[in-house]
């Protein structure tokens, strides 16, 4: 009707037109006397030509108010949205009419924002004129709510159901009347007529028969028509979106949102958990607030329901479908042994835990997992992780083979048993970053075999051979992967992981290492400044090794003692034993271990010497610790001369030889960061602060350089230096106070 | 009225008045009932901080005693974690938390409030209680069976349970289990028997700020400021809210045992505190006191122990007390006002001036933080181990006691703290009944072994106490004892160790058992009482029994002073889920 109206109109103006040309022609004839009838006429022809013009506008306008709201009313509601901008750019693009792409399939697991995902774009799509109709059709068969999953009615769950929606969207309701090949028929041509875009929601609930016939249909439309599928499972056609869970900043302001139009009030420490919790997966996040609101439970009832309790509806809702799609038991090993670990896990260590040998049987299971967005990798380092929603999940499922399970957490501690043996090696120590990627995954297989061996045994003779088997392991990470911890300074890991291998070490009446682990123990309490406890422990040490004849091992216990003594103030007693050691490691000229712990001996006298003040002998000491450790034989001129560098420094610094000071802590940090030292690298910036606080050079950096040292001995726990740089950071501030205003 | 429902009563009564209080400003009923919305979930927020256990979200103690009438439990059980000091060195304390909640979780989702069962948790215990008034010890039996079984793979804790009635009978089954199924725990030094172990830098984010905690009072006021009231009922109506914060701040930073603060206390009265110089304290033999007097009593002595603190370093003086979060026998001492040397004179002389009066033993430590305050507790406890070696060499002279255990216990120490209220004397809390003497010891390891094979032939029996008495011996301060009446079972364990001391060439009470006057000492009396006492039955007339499962022996180390030598316990059948 209107179109109708809008040609004659536009009929008229072009008649209008005509007569104003006409009288234009007429008028330039007389020049600047014209007679004043033609001025009126064309006066006339203008206002008319106007008048119609206007009455076009506003019949075109009115079109496409009436078309736009038709489309929207087939549309969902346009939720609250966040996020998702790169995502939104590439569907926006893709469904450009020059774009080759016609179909596009969003992809992920249940809750992660598909469908909303899929509204937004269509809305866009409108607002933008890209498409002259958008039609929705969702074969959704339930939605969850806060009661718990609840059935809806599909609106189409076959090709002939679809096929009837664009015949009624597109203006051909009778369409349903035809017999199959004519609905396609008809629907093409509708199609034609128009550029449309139609969402496909919740393509996984239509039978995979259906959802072959569906393709089939699309592949052979017109180019007009462009389409968007959701679904949990791969769409095999066109390009791919897929989703993960909202980032940190995108999920805060959903819940920001969604918080205040429920009136409640999570804190921003509520907040954060929740979305580590969820992974930021946007159902997940609105069910919390919902039973909060809705159904009054506190805020920790429903994060500890949702962190805690296996029968959640949401964690069925989101992730039943895509189990039940894991026909291959390869699919769910891998994800029964990605769950099985806290932490993401290399490729290497899936392949050889899960112990699918075929290298294409593992690459598919891999792809599959993928494809369901139940697994995520990490491209940089070629590891796999899960959410921990979806962590929670597969555990729910661990019931259905314990068998493997069992078998899966023994092997878990085998491969990584193996990958120390490779990778833990002293001399290994740059590739240590590698190593500690898997960090939480190998403690916690320390906190695993500790709960093993905890049952109470039969005989206290004689063990059975998996505590044993499980003991040893345990011994064996915590030698080689306690070393690696304390070298790059995580200390409080080393203590836990110490405490537990000193378990199995009694057990296995292992006296070496229960000599070594009460040393380790009594490291960390040294240079965390409780000088008792680590007397107990280096007491302890040196106890067990008693039982033992190891020379190196026992003056390893004895160095750990005297160092102890010279923080008591027994002075006497530790140069005893020092000298001992020294005296000991002597003998091992050729063995690294015995030339680390010569060099250790003879730092251990120079900190004594430093301690009695005694600057030149510490001077000698520290020299002679660098030359050991620099030893040629032993082809590491790194490990450790960060420690006798910062001693020489700090004799430097005594001695008033500020140059050479710097020179030394200088060296010290640059070692120390190049071995990864977290702890020597601080003392070298306290030193240098001192420096330059001495010689009054440079009183910002050198705060600066206080500053960074505090956070990390803060970080480490080491009160002796917190003590002593927390004195020379108030030195600083003292004698320069003008350095915080200017900050 | 106990503390408990008092501090309910108060809790209730402020929330109520500021509705009423509510309900007659003039202003529109739309309003009224907007502000007694924020009010409720102002007190909401307030009992989950004063009910619930921050950290597993189970409840604690003090809910036990607002939301479970105890005449109304029908069945407990009582769950204890295996070793918790030693998994928290072992996993870490951020993990063993998590594992606590997850347990906490586990039980919550079984045993559920709707149904009259209630989970129990104190801050910093390595225990959970089920308090039932629907259920029996056998059916809570019956449902705690299968996660237990499950721990094996479900958790990274190891727990042990038993169920019963009462405490007795719960705490009873539950050791049962435990010596069947795990080794016994020995610490060999004190230092790793101290809870304290280090910790990450990151401290745990459980607890509520005080901002967090101020902001629906706020609120309130800001409210009631918007609605333009006449300024006196504007002001007296922004008191009373105040007053209902002031009393549910009182309320959720006091640690429900005792008079100390809690860790929520912590984390707001420390937030800005300059603190000057820190004394920790620390039970020399918790572990070893709760398995010879029996929880109820230490925590009688804890709060005899917390109520000395709070007496002697009052807060009007610049002192804050707070009791650990992770161990109930260690306390904090801080001072906002006086230096460590200062504050270390102060401790000494209450330490001395204590000595006579705890169950246990207590030590203190004084430093400018807390770290240097457990340095030197370390130190002095080095130094008081040293003085007990050192003197342990001269005790010979031993004896048996038997002793009330939990129920029983309660029931004695309030008739005892009852006593000592009228008469003004001091309760003891040491309740036990000497049966024997063996003096002379010479092989200890010989006697011991023979005493345990004498254990082993006896059997639970009852002691029944009835009349008070009087007694001054030798000039020394006035005490009451309670008699006990003699049965044949305790005449027959006189003299059975009688003749046991004569077999091992010791000496034993020189007194046939005719003489004897079994008693348990209930009572220290002040110096001054006269003997004017017109009733010396007191509210004993009508007699208290106790059953006794065990026998301890001990040493008599100095004048006051005795310590365990070992606890016999008499064979009981075996409860296993």
């Amino acid at each position: 009707m209107d179109k109708e109206e809008i040609t004659h109109l536009e009929t008229m103006i072009s008649l209008h037109k005509k007569n104003l040309y006409i009288l234009e022609e007429m008028l330039a004839t007389y020049g600047a006397d014209q007679p004043l009838h033609l001025v009126n006429s064309v006066t006339m022809e203008k206002e008319a030509i106007a008048k119609y013009s206007k009455q076009v506008d506003g019949l075109s306008t009115n079109t496409r108010e009436i078309e736009k709201s038709n489309v929207l009313a087939s549309l969902p509601r346009r939720p609250y949205f966040v996020g998702r901008e790169e995502e939104i750019k590439n569907i926006l693009q893709s469904l450009q009419p020059n774009s080759r792409t016609f179909i596009i399939g969003i992809e992920g697991i249940g809750g992660v924002g598909k469908s909303t995902l899929a509204i937004e774009v269509s809305y866009r799509c409108i607002e933008n004129d890209l498409f002259e109709s958008v039609i929705w059709i969702s074969a959704k068969e339930s939605i969850l709510t806060l009661h718990g999953i609840e059935p809806v009615i599909p609106e189409a769950k076959t090709l002939s159901e679809i096929l009837i929606t664009i015949g009624t969207s597109l203006g051909n309701p009778t369409i349903g009347n035809l017999s199959i090949q004519e609905q396609i028929k008809r629907a093409y041509n509708l199609l034609a007529r128009q550029t449309t875009l139609l969402v496909l929601d919740n393509f996984e609930s239509l039978s995979k028969t259906e959802q072959r016939d569906i393709l089939d249909f699309l592949r052979r439309s017109p180019t007009t028509l462009k389409v968007a599928i959701t679904s949990r499972e791969r769409v095999s056609e066109g390009q791919i979106i897929r989703l993960q869970g909202l980032s940190f900043e995108e999920s805060h302001a959903l819940l920001e949102w969604d918080a205040q139009q429920k009136n409640i009030h999570l804190t921003q420490d509520q907040n954060k958990y929740l979305v580590e919790l969820t992974g930021g997966l946007p159902l997940a996040l609105l069910w919390v607030q919902g039973q909060i609101a809705v159904l009054g439970y506190s805020v920790t009832q429903v994060l500890d329901k949702l962190s805690l309790d296996t029968d959640i509806p949401i964690l069925q809702y989101c992730f039943n479908h895509s189990w039940n799609l894991l026909r291959h038991s390869n699919e769910k090993k891998l994800l029964f042994v990605l769950a099985l670990q806290p932490e993401a896990v290399s490729r290497v260590a899936l392949k050889e835990i899960t112990g699918i040998e075929d290298a294409d049987q593992f690459d598919i299971g891999i792809s599959d997992l993928l494809q369901l967005s139940l697994i995520d990798h990490e491209s940089g380092k070629d590891y796999f992780s899960i959410l921990p929603l979806t962590r929670r999940f597969i555990r729910t499922q661990f019931a259905g083979d314990r068998k493997f399970i069992k078998q899966a957490e023994l092997k878990i501690a085998q491969y990584y048993v193996k990958l120390l043996e490779q990778k833990s090696g002293f001399k290994e120590w740059r590739g240590y970053e590698d190593l500690l990627l898997d960090r939480n995954n190998i403690l916690s297989v320390a906190q695993w075999c500790y709960k093993s061996i905890q049952k109470k045994q039969n005989s206290p003779t004689s063990l059975a051979k998996q505590t044993r088997n499980i003991a040893e392991i345990l011994v064996q990470i915590g030698i080689q992967f306690g070393s690696v911890l304390w070298q790059r300074a995580y200390w409080y890991d080393r203590m836990t992981l110490a405490h537990a291998a000193l378990t199995a070490a009694k057990l296995l009446s292992d006296w070496k290492s229960v000599s070594t682990f009460a040393r380790n123990i009594s490291w960390i309490y040294f240079y965390q400044g409780d000088y008792l406890r680590a007397l107990h422990w280096s007491e302890e040490s040196l106890l067990a090794t008693t039982k033992t004849e190891d020379d190196l091992l026992i003056a390893a216990a004895k160095r750990s003692l005297g160092t102890v003594e010279m923080r008591l103030g027994h002075f006497d007693r530790s140069e005893n034993l020092l000298k001992d050691v020294l005296k000991t490691t002597e003998k091992y000229a050729s063995d690294d271990y015995g030339i680390y712990s010569k060099g250790f001996a003879q730092y251990g006298l120079g900190e004594l010497a430093f301690e009695r003040g005694h600057i030149i002998a510490a001077k000698a000491w520290y020299q002679k610790a660098l030359d050991t450790w620099q030893d040629p034989v032993r082809k590491d001129p790194v490990r450790h001369i960060s420690y006798a560098l910062n001693g020489l420094g700090f004799v430097a610094l005594k001695e008033k030889r500020y140059e050479d000071a710097r020179g030394f802590f200088m060296e010290g940090i640059q070692s120390a960061e190049e071995f990864g030292r977290v702890d020597e690298l601080a003392k070298g910036q306290l030193g240098l602060a001192s420096v330059y606080l001495e010689t009054d050079t440079d009183p910002k950096t050198a705060l600066i350089l206080i500053n960074e040292s505090i956070e990390s001995f803060q970080q480490q726990g080491m009160q002796y230096e917190i003590q002593k740089a927390k004195v020379l950071q108030e030195e600083i501030l003292k004698t320069h106070p003008q350095i915080l205003t200017s900050q | 009225m106990s503390k408990m429902d008092n501090e309910k009563e108060i809790f209730l009564r402020s929330f109520k008045e500021l509705e009423n209080q509510f309900q007659i400003l003039p202003v529109s009923e739309t309003l009224i009932q907007r502000l007694k919305a924020l009010l409720s979930g102002t007190q909401k927020i307030a009992e989950n901080l004063a009910l619930y256990d921050p950290l597993t979200h189970a409840l604690n103690a003090r809910a036990g005693e607002w939301l479970v009438p105890s005449e109304h439990i029908i069945g407990m059980a009582k769950i204890d974690i295996y070793d918790l000091r030693q998994a928290n060195k072992v996993y870490g304390i951020s993990v063993v938390d998590s594992e606590l909640h997850k347990l906490a979780y586990h039980l919550m989702s079984i045993f559920t409030p709707d149904k009259g069962d209630f989970v129990c948790r104190s801050p910093g215990s390595d225990e959970f209680r089920i308090l039932s008034t629907s259920k029996s010890p056998q059916e809570i039996r019956l449902l705690l069976t299968k996660p237990y079984l499950d721990q094996e793979t479900d958790s990274l804790l190891t727990w042990d349970f038993g169920t019963g009635g009462t405490e007795t009978e719960s705490e009873n089954n539950l050791q049962k289990q435990r010596k069947l199924f795990r080794p016994l725990v020995i610490r060999q030094t004190f230092l790793e028997s101290h809870s304290e172990i280090p910790r990450r830098i990151e401290e745990n984010s459980t607890y509520l700020s005080w901002n967090e905690f101020n902001m629906p009072y706020e609120r309130l006021v800001d409210t009631i400021c918007s609605l333009e009231l006449p300024v006196p009922l504007e002001q007296q109506t922004i008191g009373q809210i105040q007053k209902v914060k002031s009393i549910v701040k009182n309320i959720v930073t006091k640690e429900p045992l005792t008079v100390a603060l809690n860790a929520l206390g912590a984390k707001w009265y420390l937030e800005k505190a300059v603190i000057q110089s820190v004394a920790l304290t620390d039970m020399l033999d918790m572990h070893e006191g709760n398995a010879r007097y029996g929880s109820i009593a230490v925590d009688q002595d804890l709060k005899r122990f917390s109520n000395m603190l709070s007496e002697q370093f009052p807060k009007k003086e610049g002192f804050l007390l707070f009791r650990a979060e992770r161990a109930g026998d260690e306390f904090k001492i801080i001072s906002t006002k006086i230096g460590p040397t200062e504050l270390e004179d102060r401790i000494r002389t209450v330490w001395q001036n204590d000595l006579q009066y705890g169950l246990m033993v207590w030590n203190y430590g004084v430093g400018r933080n807390d770290s240097e305050a457990h340095i030197d507790l370390y130190k002095n406890r080095v130094k008081e181990i040293e003085t007990m070696e050192a003197s342990a060499s001269n005790g010979t002279s031993t004896f048996i006691i038997v002793r009330p255990e939990s129920e029983d216990y309660s029931s004695l120490f309030k008739l005892s703290e009852e006593t000592a209220r009228v008469l003004n004397g001091t309760p003891i809390i040491d309740l036990h009944l000497t049966v024997q003497a063996i003096r002379n010891v010479e092989d200890f390891d010989a006697l011991r072994k023979r005493l345990e094979e004498y254990s082993s032939q006896l059997c639970p029996f009852e002691i029944k106490v009835k009349h008070v008495a009087r007694m001054n011996i030798n000039n020394q301060q006035g005490r009451l004892w309670l008699l006990a009446e003699k049965s044949p079972a305790l005449e027959n364990m006189y003299n059975d160790i009688a003749r046991i001391a004569e077999e091992m060439r010791c000496a034993s009470y020189p007194y046939k058992s005719e003489d004897w006057l079994p008693h348990l000492k209930i009572v220290n009396l002040s110096e001054n009482t006269s003997t004017q006492i017109k009733d010396p039955t007191f509210g004993a007339s009508s007699g208290v029994a106790f059953t006794v499962r065990g026998f301890e022996w001990t040493v008599q180390k100095a004048a006051e002073r005795w310590e365990l030598l070992h606890q016999f316990s008499f064979p009981q059948e075996v409860e296993t889920p």
